[in-house]
């Protein structure tokens, strides 16, 4: 099936609880907001009160930590109904998730863990997401994660892995291209060969972030600017999507609303000054 | 929904149900005094050895210390949510026997099992209750049953409250029927100490502050009667009740009509409660229903 076309709604930053009276009092014209799912499948309080208020003044996309794509406990349906109850209030125009497992039965690890990358978990991932994208009624994307394992029985790369979920399951890409960054250092690959093997009009969304150089290993922290080798992965990604909308996101070490954005804007710097040179068609801005 | 059938019959891989569950016991095993990863895996084996079985070694990392940074992030980060949603609990220890003395054994005991991070202290009072038994065990115990009962308030649902037009224009004799009950983010607590002032009092202060700091002083010369609740604004809030106001309120909170709470009150309560009560009910009506705190069931 051929992808659909998804609006891009420029550039956002993930909606967090030390910047909402900020949001409020100064109204800042920040194109959209992320949120993380799981912080507002709750039954009542404060964080659905302040997501309403949000939702009237900006576009809200839902992304989410905990589905466990890959983990071997079955779908938990009560999870994804709450998932398809707040997808209805926030009218969030795709979903995503995390490429990963998270969750054996009768234990969750609240981490993003990594697959084997086989052609039997392919298989089985990407029947699962399929179920997922029918389910919720909504188009379904699976970011890349930053890992720090690569397994023994890998029988493929990372985006090969990636490319072969995502089609087979025929749902889209939620594409982070600090993971890409962190990975590649993490395991000594070229980032270039990731984003030139992977199907890019797949894409629906980008992330951008922060990490942690640790010296022996790269972290993704979130906690940071994004770096520089990062902002040149996105020039040079950016251009071969349908102009997707792209998004900082910063969970950690937090600073003021004005200068998160301020970071974010800089992807519509780095977008304008790649459209002056042409290197980016006026339908991808 | 059909798509459960058809998930029931998408089987895992067994190398990757395998892989998988090894992982998970190596992550969630407890991290040694000085935050590295256990030497001996849970099988016995040595974790040098047995992390090559699964994991292949990077130019930088040999495969147990690739799988030290996932067991790291497991703890340092479940650390945090319960120092979060425990304010109290954490700055009568202090960080670092937080930790090591409430979060790692409970944890153990109790690692998380449900997709939502606000519910992985659920077991925590209990836990203190059953394993705790240092001379501060009442205290402790307290302050984490009153931290995870403000952590429900947060987020239990609020339910169109009844109003005093609804009240006034029903008939006496079905009103006095009717079975009540309270919003399911309402709380009554029963404390050995005055423990919401202190809470208020400790919490202003950074984590550790308390560790080289005297506390402040805590009362505990009675039977101290709280109700936790969301105010109008929707932030969580408390107040002090007197034995009686508490009483009725846990009548209504088990769901119970006013003719059946005043048939419990002529059975059970002495005559100088009787009358305390009598006197005072349905002023505490009127409020607890301009607070929006009553519902019918």
């Amino acid at each position: 099936m051929l992808p659909r076309k998804f609006p891009n709604l420029g550039i956002g930053i993930g909606l967090r609880p030390t910047h909402y009276e900020d949001i409020f009092r100064l109204k800042p014209a920040i194109d959209w907001f992320e949120i993380i799912s799981e912080n507002f499948m709750v039954e009542g309080g404060k964080s659905l009160e302040y997501l309403d208020k949000i939702l009237e003044h900006y576009p809200v996309v839902q992304h989410g930590v905990t589905l466990s794509i890959g983990g071997p406990a079955p779908l938990d349906f009560d999870y994804l109904k709450k998932l398809k109850t707040l997808a209805a209030r926030t009218k969030t125009p795709w979903l995503s998730d995390h490429l990963c497992w998270g969750h054996l039965p009768g234990a969750h690890f609240h981490d993003l863990l990594p697959l084997p990358y086989t052609k039997e978990v392919v298989n089985y991932v990407a029947e699962r997401a399929r179920i997922v994208q029918d389910y919720l009624e909504i188009p379904f994307a699976l970011e890349n994660l930053s890992s720090y394992v690569a397994f023994n029985q890998d029988a493929m790369s990372e985006w090969e892995f990636y490319a072969a979920v995502v089609e087979k399951a025929d749902i889209y890409m939620m594409l982070d291209v600090n993971n890409i960054y962190v990975s590649s250092r993490n395991h000594g690959f070229d980032p270039r060969e990731y984003y030139q093997n992977i199907p890019l009009e797949r894409v629906i969304q980008i992330h951008l972030a922060g990490h942690k150089d640790c010296g022996d290993y790269v972290l993704d922290t979130h906690d940071q600017p994004v770096r520089s080798e990062v902002w040149d992965l996105y020039a040079e990604i950016y251009p071969l999507t349908a102009g997707v909308s792209t998004l900082l996101e910063w969970d950690a070490n937090f600073v003021s609303l004005e200068e998160t954005w301020a970071e974010a804007l800089k992807a519509k710097t780095l977008q304008q000054l790649l459209h002056s040179e042409h290197i980016l068609s006026p339908i991808g801005v | 929904m059909e798509n459960k059938q058809i998930f029931a019959q998408v089987t895992p891989p067994l190398a990757l149900q395998e892989l998988q569950e090894w992982f998970g016991r190596l992550i969630n095993q407890a991290l040694l005094e000085n935050d590295k990863i256990n030497p001996i895996a849970p099988s016995g084996l040595a974790i040098t050895k047995e992390a090559t079985k699964y994991i292949a070694c990077s130019p930088t990392l040999k495969s147990h210390q690739r799988l030290q940074i996932y067991n790291q992030q497991y703890w340092w980060r479940l650390q945090e949510v319960l120092q979060t949603n425990f304010l109290l609990l954490t700055r009568l220890f202090g960080t670092h026997a937080f930790n090591k003395q409430i979060v790692t054994p409970y944890l153990c005991a109790f690692p998380p099992n449900h997709w939502s991070l606000n519910l992985l202290g659920a077991n925590l009072p209990q836990w203190i209750q059953e394993n705790y038994s240092r001379k501060n065990k009442q205290l402790v115990y307290e302050s984490a049953y009153l931290d995870w009962m403000l952590s429900l308030a947060a987020t239990r649902p609020q339910y169109a409250p009844l109003n005093h037009q609804t009240l006034t224009q029903m008939q006496p004799e079905k009103l006095i029927e009717k079975v009540f009950c309270l919003q399911p983010h309402l709380f009554l607590l029963r404390f050995e100490h005055n423990l919401l002032p202190f809470r208020d009092s400790v919490i202003k202060e950074e984590i550790n502050f308390w560790v080289t700091q005297k506390l402040p002083e805590i009362a505990q010369d009675q039977t101290y009667y709280f109700l936790i609740f969301r105010n109008s604004k929707n932030n969580v809030s408390w107040k002090t009740l007197i034995f009686e106001e508490f009483l009725i309120l846990q009548k209504f909170q088990s769901e119970m009509s006013i003719a059946k709470v005043c048939d419990w009150m002529e059975e059970e309560l002495h005559e100088d409660q009787y009358h305390l009560i009598a006197t005072h009910l349905q002023t505490w009506m009127q409020t607890w229903t301009q607070n929006g705190w009553l519902i019918f069931k």
